[in-house]
């Protein structure tokens, strides 16, 4: 009892930090239900209980409690619970583990809520509850703590740039080719999400090969290398302020007038637009996801590819967090186009693209993973309707869901970034085509 | 003299627009959270298209998908509007013209019709059951009384009493529950148009740019 009085109060003392953005939306919400089959949990499970209005629900509903004169007076009338009736358990159940933040259902909503954002202030408050599930805080901790979601030492990350930068020299055959690191007045710094040094090291070396076709002047830092953000997801609003105030020294303090983001949706979001209101500042340097530098090479000559290094039917998962919340919608597709020599979309697509299921910081919650997979089950039935045999996705969140849906749904596909596909069709400045394009899939 | 009904209706109406106004100002001064970060897109662009285009019934998923209760909830909401309308007319009409009395009483009950659908399927489709309270159920049934209300006064060519006991009802209400929705929703839509705009993700024209505007 003390403890739901405890959370009442926390509750009560929350309500003088809601902001306009939220009284605004809690208060528009009809409850028509038209956003139910734009949620891929809804699909998947067809219950009420996953229909993006009953979620947000959870949180309007303690709103109108506290903070309407029919909730103070009959709460029932207006479908107002107390922090007690609703159990702490089942919210953050819902909040957590029921919702990816994909943003699909605020695109969709018929009124014009963004839901992705009203979950996200749910989450605030459960962190303030200290309710965010284990496995997205020990990803946060470790990231405040150690410097990224995966305390990798310095050391570690040195002796594996060093093996992947042999690698490299190897494979485009000049010795001078090089992965710098803390390179002071790079016109680039690049950021890693931690599972490219951990997990999928040729990642790394596949943007490192695009890097050194381009001639770009580009450095990675030692230490504050991690574009991720856990906090993001958590609804921890100071973790994540600590984590990209590192980023963003490291790249005032080396003069980068660039920091390319890899192939992360959500550590995309987070530098690009989330940071400056978190820190309160415009950067001195442009926040750019690596696929806008590719991009730019492209279109200016500075690398070249052969599509025909990638001849397997390739469509496009787009992450939400890099194309609906992040406006990174066509630059993906201008480089595929370019990179692949059957490209198909699935459908729908870009803004209106369903979410693997892999987001809202699902992966680190291993008590939720179940209800992950079956939620996959849309972007499953796209991918089979579009009869790819590679996917391709700028996200490693993405990458890691998919994987899973591949074994778990049969799938038999290749799941790549773009990044990987590029390198294999990148000319090298000796006019050699890309040697790698024979290696086995990094991702199947 | 103006009648006891008439009167007290257009307190009720004042009443409706003062706490909505109170509303409104207590929401202005909430803390806001301007989006600092520069724009990859244009916000009034995306708060056009919120209105515009996002309104079509093909342009969302949603709307597409459920087309039935999208077009019904459309014409539920014009005829509101057109009951509202009759309303403030009241006060300047001795008697209702053919014209106006023939249409209006169509829209009225297009409104009427498309209402109580709605109103049949929150009841017996059991997801929407699970998301509703009281208060939804009260709203959409206030609504169309006050519907009913304005098209037997039309039907009969003047505005009787409770035509204003009704309007009475629905002003007193309408910032208590869920139809103050009517006030937050083109705040929201506004919102929704702007932050997806800003961020080049909403776009008036269908090919989005690969550079940054």
């Amino acid at each position: 009892m003390e403890a739901i009085a405890n959370h009442r109060f926390t509750l009560e003392s929350l309500s003088k930090s809601i902001t306009r953005r939220l009284a605004i939306l809690v208060n528009s919400c009809v409850h028509c239900g038209l956003c139910s089959d734009s949620c891929h949990y809804y699909l998947a499970e067809n219950n009420s209980r996953f229909i993006p209005a009953f979620r947000t629900d959870r949180l309007s509903s303690l709103f109108r409690r506290y903070h309407t004169w029919l909730g103070r007076r009959i709460p029932f009338w207006v479908g107002a619970k107390e922090v007690d009736a609703l159990t702490l358990k089942e919210l953050t159940d819902t909040i957590f583990g029921e919702c990816t933040m994909c943003g699909r259902c605020a695109i969709n909503c018929s009124i014009g809520m963004d839901i992705g954002f009203l979950i996200r202030e749910a989450r605030k408050i459960l962190v303030e509850l200290d309710q965010v599930p284990r496995g997205l805080q020990s990803a946060v901790d470790k990231a405040v703590t150690t410097g990224n979601n995966m305390a990798i030492t310095e050391e570690e990350l040195i002796g594996t740039l060093q093996w992947l930068e042999e690698e490299l020299q190897q494979e485009v055959g000049d010795t001078w080719a090089k992965i710098p690191l803390n390179k002071a007045g790079a016109r680039v710094l690049y950021t890693l999400n931690p599972r490219e040094p951990k997990f999928f090291p040729l990642s790394i070396i596949a943007i490192a090969k695009i890097f050194y076709a381009a001639d770009e002047d580009w450095t990675l830092s030692s230490t504050n290398f991690d574009a991720t953000n856990y906090a993001y997801y958590s609804g921890d609003d100071q973790a994540a302020r600590t984590i990209a105030r590192r980023l963003v020294d490291e790249a005032e303090k080396l003069g980068a007038r660039i920091l390319a983001v890899t192939e992360c949706g959500h550590a995309y979001r987070s530098i690009r637009w989330e940071a400056p209101n978190w820190l309160g500042k415009r950067f001195d340097f442009q926040a750019k996801s690596i696929l806008e530098l590719i991009a730019e090479y492209l279109r200016e000559g500075r690398i070249r590819l052969d599509p025909s290094a990638n001849s397997k039917p390739t469509t496009l998962h787009d992450p939400c967090n890099l194309v609906r919340y992040g406006g990174v919608v066509e630059v993906q597709r201008y480089i595929l186009r370019k990179a692949v020599s059957n490209f198909v979309e699935m459908h729908p697509n870009r803004e209106r693209n369903f979410c693997c299921g892999g987001g809202g910081g699902l992966l680190s919650m291993s008590e939720y993973a179940e209800l992950r997979l079956k939620a996959g089950r849309a972007k499953v039935e796209q991918i089979r309707q579009a009869g790819a045999k590679v996917v391709a996705t700028p996200c490693h969140n993405c990458i890691d869901q998919l994987m899973e849906l591949n074994k778990n749904y049969n799938l038999r596909i290749e799941v790549k970034t773009i990044g990987e596909i590029i390198a294999d069709a990148l000319i090298l400045p000796s006019g050699q085509i890309n040697p790698s394009s024979d290696y086995p899939s990094k991702k199947g | 003299m103006m009648p006891l009904s008439q009167a007290l209706s257009l307190g009720a109406f004042l009443f409706c627009l003062i706490a909505l106004l109170y509303m409104l100002l207590q929401v202005r001064h909430l803390p806001h959270q301007r989006d600092i970060a520069p724009p990859r897109g244009r916000w009034w662009e995306g708060i056009v298209y919120a209105f515009t285009k996002a309104l079509l019934p093909w342009s969302k998923e949603s709307s597409a998908r459920h087309l039935v209760s999208y077009l019904a909830g459309a014409v539920f909401h014009l005829s509101t509007f057109f009951a509202l309308f009759l309303f403030f007319l009241s006060f300047w009409l001795k008697s209702v013209p053919a014209s106006l009395k023939a249409w209006g009483s169509l829209g009225l009950w297009a409104g009427l019709l498309c209402g109580f659908g709605l109103l049949l399927k929150r009841i017996f489709t059991p997801y929407l059951r699970s998301l509703s309270c009281p208060d939804d159920y009260f709203s959409n049934a206030l609504v169309e009384a006050f519907l009913l209300v304005s098209w037997l006064s039309l039907r009969e060519g003047n505005f009787p009493p409770y035509f204003y006991l009704i309007a009475v009802i629905f002003f007193i209400y309408l910032p208590l529950g869920k139809l103050r929705h009517a006030l937050f929703c083109l705040y929201a839509r506004a919102v929704w148009g702007g932050f997806f705009g800003r961020r080049g993700v909403l776009s008036l024209w269908e090919a989005k740019g690969i550079e940054e505007r």
